[in-house]
């Protein structure tokens, strides 16, 4: 049994947008499962007495600026990169199908 | 030369920012086209910093001083790709703190270095822009993904390049270069305006021709 089977690389292959040949879904059906295959070798340590955490260094304290209102982007400035626009809106493919 | 050296010359007025400019748009214009080690040069933007850089007790601590910029790092108004298809056309509308920082500090930027495409790479021969190479023997790649900040470092296209290091994208071109890389400890330089790779490993930090640049430079951006 393949630890990602073929179907499994079809569905990450259309989540990324990419196309693939046949033998390539075979290829990395196998490659993907190798890979999650050396990364279990981490499940050889114990780590009964580790906390959980987020990162390894504990002292790790963000920085931030003061929470006073300045001035930000104009509207203009934030649709600059807008592949498209309507009005002072962003214009996008739509996400969200009404039910 | 080291950014400390040319820091030297320039404090005694034996030369000026222009003129440190000129010499290495000149080196730009013939080593580039065989190194790649750029995505793009800024040359207008560079001649008005340098016009403008302070010679004074004001100037800052790269007065002067050229640097190029890693294309995964925001610089205002700016082309900035991640040397990849996908951001192509992207002008960030503001300025990473590092990039902020170095202009503040009076650095001259001289554009911004080839690297692997959004950084998964370690040879930067992923990159939109082809392969950098490296200057030491140019049928070798630089490393990667900072590689073509490594690759300017050590071909003299640039003094002082910054880079991100997320599993040794700065520490490892620098060593194929024969340069120096440092990755600043996790939190010690701020990533704001560096398009992520992985968030809690990503690191900016400097590519220097010695370790003085190196300690001048992490001073700056830090």
């Amino acid at each position: 049994m393949k630890l990602i089977d073929k179907d499994t690389v079809k569905h990450i292959a259309k989540l990324s947008r990419l196309s693939l040949a046949e033998e390539e879904v075979e290829l990395y059906s196998k490659q993907l499962g190798d890979i999650l295959l050396y990364i279990s070798k981490l499940n050889q340590l114990n780590t009964d007495d580790v906390e959980p955490m987020s990162h390894v260094l504990p002292c790790l304290v963000n920085v931030e600026r003061p929470d006073a209102p300045a001035v930000s982007f104009s509207t203009e400035q934030a649709l600059a990169n807008a592949p498209e626009k309507d009005g002072d809106f962003f214009r996008i493919p739509k996400v969200i199908e009404a039910k | 030369m080291t950014a400390h050296e040319l820091r030297e010359k320039l404090a005694k007025n034996q030369t000026s920012a222009g003129e440190v400019l000129g010499g290495i748009l000149e080196r730009i214009k013939k080593i580039e086209p065989k190194i790649n080690a750029y995505a793009r040069v800024s040359e207008g933007a560079a001649v008005k910093a340098a016009a403008s850089v302070r010679t004074d007790g004001a100037a800052g601590a790269l007065a002067g001083i050229p640097v190029a910029v890693k294309d995964n790092i925001c610089v205002n108004g700016e082309e900035t790709t991640c040397a990849s298809r996908i951001l192509k056309g992207f002008r960030p509308p503001y300025d990473a703190t590092v990039v902020k920082r170095l202009k503040d500090a009076g650095a001259v930027l001289l554009g911004k270095t080839n690297m692997d495409e959004f950084a998964f790479g370690s040879s930067c021969e992923t990159s939109c822009y082809g392969s950098t190479r490296n200057p030491h023997d140019t049928s070798r790649i630089p490393g990667g993904s900072s590689g073509g900040s490594a690759a300017a470092v050590a071909a003299g296209t640039a003094v002082i390049a910054i880079g991100s290091d997320t599993g040794g994208s700065i520490r490892q071109p620098a060593a194929m270069c024969g340069v120096v890389g440092l990755k600043p400890t996790y939190g010690r330089v701020a990533r704001y305006g560096l398009i992520a790779f992985a968030s809690s490993l990503d690191q900016i930090g400097p590519i220097t021709r010695d370790v003085e640049d190196s300690a001048l430079a992490l001073n700056v951006i830090a």
